[in-house]
């Protein structure tokens, strides 16, 4: 059968001759590759630019933008939330859209704080994350996360207690319905959406060390699986 | 009417991302916005390697294995048409793809980088320097247009481009020259044969007010929409 679509949020940047570009980090690209995914990239149907250091304020999707969006989502059979330095309504966007049609979702860093932000707030968009202060580093370093025991994380890994690398230095509010694995400092690491299949999102990197870590590769390939599925049990028959 | 999707090739960098040195795949804003303007729906196709494309010294790259072919295909299969973008280094997936569009007969927009690597594709001779260092880097320059698909589209003998290059065509292969800059440098290239299969060697997508580019998007959206319905066509006959 052929391999599943995974759409991959681009992210808006600047490149340092000051041209604005939308990009995806390898570490997503190859992560899918390897496990057995087709990756896309999902370009944004808004216009986007920097003028300067930080992305111009972007206005709310109208609905030819809508509707360009949801054309290109129909392609995919997952999606996956890159990190990056802000999030946009499209984002929301395409989690409202992964809720609806029950695919599966994978956010990793600012992409988790999005779902759980979109999870836990009733403005969807509105950045709701706050600074850390913590004795423990989450900025460049590692650090141990514990896992809730009806955590679907939890029981692809087989141990409440993983270590995670980190690189960030906001963190998202808590929401025990669905925040399912905290630092030991209580920072939410992982948030799922009740009830879904594969529905998650976490703070940390797995795409940095999918080479070196079995944890990484099972998320990913648990991914990849769970995409097949939607592909072939929940897709075509709508 | 459906939107048709139009494929863009990404192109590598690795910029500085909150002090990581991150391979990036990344797309232009420019092409993006130019393909949303002209009623198309772009996606990114990133390449299929399991190598840092940034990093790799080109003596170590490898050929692409069947597997690594066998994603790129499944990615174009998505598309309708497809832009061969800008960039300042080609690899043998750019090559690849350009052959797999051809023989499908995928509308295809070549632009800069894009169009040489057409006709090296068919030629197999390498770029030559630009006879006049300089000349056609960061300028605007006039260029004549000879008989053929894109003077119809045009619809003028003359017209006012960008130039970005530093390096020329000198032998086209099987394509058609169809537009020359003054100095005598080839600035376009088209296969009339093809639904739709030019090269050109200025940005269009840099300037959509301009009348010209407008009408090269136009013809190029015009294509793949056309390719986009007999697609569909197929797939209710069959």
């Amino acid at each position: 059968m052929q391999r599943p679509i995974i759409g991959i949020v681009e992210r808006p940047e600047l490149q340092t001759d000051s041209v604005s570009v939308t990009c995806s980090y390898d570490g997503n690209r190859a992560s899918i590759l390897k496990s057995g995914g087709i990756p896309i990239g999902i370009l944004p149907t808004q216009p986007i630019s920097y003028f300067g250091k930080s992305p111009v304020k972007v206005g709310e999707l109208n609905i030819f933008e809508k509707e360009a969006l949801e054309t290109q989502l129909q392609l995919c059979d997952g999606f996956l939330l890159q990190g990056g330095n802000t999030w946009y309504e499209y984002d929301a966007f395409i989690i409202e859209y992964a809720l609806k049609h029950q695919v599966p979702l994978l956010g990793i860093c600012l992409g988790m704080q999005a779902l759980a932000n979109y999870l836990t707030n009733e403005n969807k968009v509105l950045d709701k994350t706050y600074k850390i202060e913590s004795d423990i580093n989450h900025n460049n370093s590692e650090h141990i996360v514990r896992l809730t025991r009806d955590s679907i994380l939890y029981g692809l890994l087989m141990q409440r207690e993983i270590k995670v690398n980190s690189y960030h230095n906001y963190r998202a509010h808590d929401n025990e319905a669905v925040i399912k694995g905290y630092a030991l400092d209580g920072t939410p690491e992982v948030v799922e959406v009740p009830g879904e299949r594969f529905m998650i999102g976490l703070q940390w990197h797995p795409e940095k060390d999918y080479d070196t870590n079995d944890d990484s590769r099972k998320i990913f390939n648990r991914f990849i699986d769970e995409a097949v599925y939607y592909k072939r049990f929940i897709k075509e028959y709508k | 009417m459906e939107k048709p999707i139009i494929g863009i090739l990404t192109g590598v960098s690795s910029e500085h991302y909150m002090g990581k040195d991150l391979t990036q795949f990344y797309v232009f804003n420019d092409y993006n916005t130019a393909v949303l303007k002209f009623g198309g729906l772009p996606i990114a196709i990133m390449p299929t390697k399991q190598m840092d494309y940034k990093k790799t010294p080109k003596e170590e790259i490898t050929p692409l294995t069947e597997e690594e072919k066998n994603n790129l295909i499944e990615m174009i299969k998505l598309c309708d048409g497809f832009i061969m973008p800008g960039e300042t280094r080609s690899f043998e997936h750019n090559y690849f793809i350009d052959s797999y569009l051809k023989e499908n007969n995928i509308p295809t927009l070549g632009i800069c980088l894009g169009m040489q690597v057409m006709a090296i594709n068919s030629s197999k001779e390498k770029l030559t320097p630009v006879n006049v260092e300089g000349s056609h880097f960061r300028k605007m320059h006039t260029v004549k247009l000879e008989d053929g698909v894109l003077k119809n589209i045009i619809g003028k003998d003359e017209v006012d481009t960008n130039s970005y290059h530093s390096y020329m065509v000198v032998n086209p292969g099987e394509y058609k020259v169809v537009a020359r800059s003054i100095d005598g440098v080839i600035e376009a290239i088209e296969d009339d044969k093809s639904l739709f299969r030019i090269g050109v060697q200025w940005h269009p997508e840099k300037d959509t007010l301009d009348d010209a580019n407008k009408k090269i998007f136009e013809a190029f959206i015009d294509a793949s929409i056309k390719y986009h319905e007999n697609k569909q066509k197929t797939n209710y006959d069959s």
